[in-house]
């Protein structure tokens, strides 16, 4: 009998998982090992002193000082980042557009009605087809501000913003280090530690590499749920596996873009 | 699904259309049991309000990534679980610190609990002397309860690893509990003697 592959059974008896038949069988099972017998006897014996333990609570200080600083850290509450996720561009657009096409027409024809009747009033048709565009754009820019997943677009000063200026927010500094060796990453992470910051002088605040439209995208930037501020970018390939490597104060995270799981850390 | 789960997938989206209250209410509704988990896994109550507070504040800016795929507890354990782990590696060189004689008299429900931990400092030193990987899977497989599928998903594992995560924690837990029993039996025969 193997018991390395016996753990599966062994649980199910300690947890009282079978029936009595169906148990007894598989205890006779194991009546002959007895590494398997002690195995069994030590999960029976930790299940008990579990079950045993009394749940614990906060205290009322504990409590209050738990509820005292959630209050202090919270921002205004998050909207449901994407509710169309998948739709392109310009179809989230189309109810925009469709809604200042409409305008635009009673407008025109408004302004042959009034035209043939009281004469056209060219300054006001122009004032509203002003106002027509920039909701026009305004309508654009929010749309284009939700799919690069900006917060952020309006310059400050009203000025038009271009489509070059709707492009997704970069992250500068994004190290390729191609396949390597565990070795490797060893003295890539040491590498990191010491080098100048690659993200700026005060690095990445982890809200911004956040932005699901980041490019380059960063699979695990999510998962990296440090407080800290992300001052170096690596991305790699470790004996088969792509890794996202990330200094964060100072420590160096490797993350497997795999499951997002973390396969080292640097200290 | 259960009815907590229903009543907080309706919290959620609740929250997510602006509903601040909502937030107060499952924080509310699960504050003891991430506590819990948390005090479990770093064995050090400043630590784990410290991890607490972080796991909701995470929550909180980080709600509208809640897919939904699994149950929000579900969800929130993973959260607490990374927290955890990440404040026991920057405190790494730090020993881990048996539960202190905390009691507040002025909380009713926690005092009477209080005192009782303190019945077994054996099993808190037992727990604080498995590696984190296998205290987080006994913890919420033993202490919490939970199923193994849901601590696969809050541990971000396969159910094999859980399973045997499981396994091996509880057997090192037994044999240090045998091992604590059998020196102090031992220690108590060289005192009667």
């Amino acid at each position: 009998m193997t018991h390395e592959h016996d753990f599966e059974l062994i649980l199910a008896i300690a947890e009282g998982a079978m029936g009595p038949a169906e148990q007894a069988a598989a205890e006779a099972v194991l009546a002959p090992c007895q590494v398997c017998r002690t195995d069994l006897q030590l999960q029976r014996e930790a299940l008990a002193a579990l079950q045993a333990a009394p749940p614990v609570v906060m205290t009322a200080s504990e409590r209050a000082s738990f509820h005292r600083t959630v209050a202090e850290n919270l921002i205004p509450v998050p909207q449901k980042a994407h509710t169309q996720p998948n739709l392109p561009w310009f179809q989230r657009l189309m109810p925009a557009m469709a809604a200042a096409a409409a305008l635009l027409v009673i407008v025109g024809v408004g302004s042959i009605l009034v035209g043939r009747t009281a004469g056209t009033d060219v300054a006001a048709e122009a004032t509203t087809t002003a106002a027509v565009t920039n909701l026009d754009q305004a309508d654009f820019r929010e749309e284009a501000a939700d799919t690069a997943g900006a917060a952020e677009l309006d310059d400050g000063a009203g000025a038009t913003t271009t489509a070059a200026a709707l492009a997704a927010p970069q992250v500068s500094g994004v190290e390729e280090y191609g396949s390597v060796s565990s070795t490797d990453l060893a003295d890539i992470a040491a590498q990191m530690k010491t080098s100048e910051s690659t993200a700026g002088s005060e690095g990445y605040p982890l809200d911004f590499l956040r932005s699901p439209a980041l490019e380059p995208a960063l699979v695990c930037a999510d998962t990296a749920n440090s407080e800290g501020r992300i001052t170096a970018i690596g991305r790699a390939t470790v004996d088969g596996d792509n890794v996202e490597i990330y200094r964060i104060d100072d420590l160096v995270k490797v993350y497997s873009t795999a499951d997002c799981s973390l396969t080292n850390l640097f200290e | 699904m259960s009815f907590r789960s229903v009543e907080d997938a309706g919290l959620v989206s609740s929250f997510l259309e602006g509903d601040r209250r909502a937030f107060d209410e499952l924080m509310r509704a699960h504050e003891d049991r991430v506590f819990a988990v948390c005090l479990r896994i770093l064995t050090d109550r400043d630590a784990a309000l410290d991890a607490v507070q972080e796991t909701f504040i995470t929550v909180y800016r980080k709600a509208g990534q809640f897919s939904g795929a699994s149950a929000f507890s579900t969800w929130l354990y993973r959260v607490a679980v990374n927290t955890c782990y990440d404040h026991l590696r920057r405190n790494r060189k730090h020993q881990a610190q048996p539960l202190p004689d905390t009691t507040d008299p002025a909380d009713v429900r926690s005092e009477d609990l209080l005192g009782s931990v303190e019945l077994r400092p054996d099993l808190e030193q037992a727990l604080a002397s498995l590696a984190p990987e296998f205290r987080a899977a006994v913890v919420l497989s033993d202490l919490e309860g939970l199923p193994l599928q849901a601590v696969a998903e809050a541990l971000d594992v396969p159910i094999g690893t859980v399973k045997s995560r499981v396994f091996r924690g509880r057997r090192l837990l037994a044999e240090y509990l045998r091992n604590l029993s059998g020196s102090s039996a031992h220690q108590r025969g060289e005192h009667d003697a």
